[in-house]
């Protein structure tokens, strides 16, 4: 059923309330969401119609707060992507000032 | 491994810290707390721009406040250890307290009835705290 269990271990994204990417193995997570990720890497994608580079940078044993993650989701590994080249709208952060 | 057992191990060790409001604290993690409380000490404390960094001898940090933590790659090894170790003093105590089999199975039965006793106890002060209120009903 839906669960964090079968994320454990295993290679995940995790989306962040200030809109920034992450990528590693998933090495712990208890029931306020705080999330531990081992070789963890944050990939910033360029932004479309932008010169910027993508990015990647190593964080090493990272730590996210809770309240921070927005969603965790598996890598499929078979499905290539190219983040040389891939662009997209940036991302905005959740929130939403008046 | 969880995040908060895994912060404990990291105790001593140096960890960049940055808050909601983009704020970095580098320095050695003295105190946590299961509120991701923190306490740093020889902190340098990086601003949002990055461009104002101030020293701090040492700090305290809500842990509401924090976004993220970034932490030694030695720490994970070290918790697992940490934890192994306290695995095999459980299960050594463990041992020590099931050695006598017939003894375990007759502090099962005196457990049974120590808490039949503890029902009629119950009841016995159900009864008496009756007792007493209409006891006091009975003078107003």
């Amino acid at each position: 059923m839906s669960s964090w269990k079968e994320f454990l271990y295993k290679k995940v994204r995790v989306i962040t309330t200030d809109a920034r990417l992450f990528e590693g193995k998933l090495e712990g997570i208890d029931n306020a969401t705080n999330i531990v990720i081992s070789n963890c890497i944050e990939r910033i994608a360029r932004v479309k119609g932008t010169d910027d580079k993508y990015q990647q940078l190593d964080m090493g044993l990272y730590m996210l707060r809770g309240g921070t993650v927005v969603c965790i989701g598996e890598v499929d590994e078979s499905i290539p992507v190219d983040w040389e080249n891939l662009t997209g709208d940036k991302l905005k952060d959740t929130k939403n000032p008046l | 491994m969880l995040p908060l057992y895994l912060l404990n191990s990291a105790k001593s060790q140096p960890i960049l810290v940055e808050l909601k409001n983009g704020e970095t604290l580098n320095g050695l993690l003295t105190n946590c707390d299961s509120w991701m409380n923190l306490t740093l000490s020889e902190v340098i404390q990086t601003s949002p721009n990055a461009e104002v960094f101030t020293k701090i001898p040492e700090i305290y940090i809500r842990g509401s406040h924090i976004k993220y933590l970034r932490l030694p790659e030695q720490t994970m090894d070290y918790a697992k250890e940490q934890n192994m170790i306290n695995m095999e003093q459980r299960n050594k105590n463990q041992n020590r307290r099931g050695g006598r089999p017939n003894n375990n199975s007759g502090n099962f039965n005196r457990r049974r009835n120590d808490n039949n006793r503890g029902g009629n106890y119950n009841n016995r002060r159900g009864n008496s705290s009756n007792y007493h209120q209409s006891h006091g009903a009975g003078d107003s």
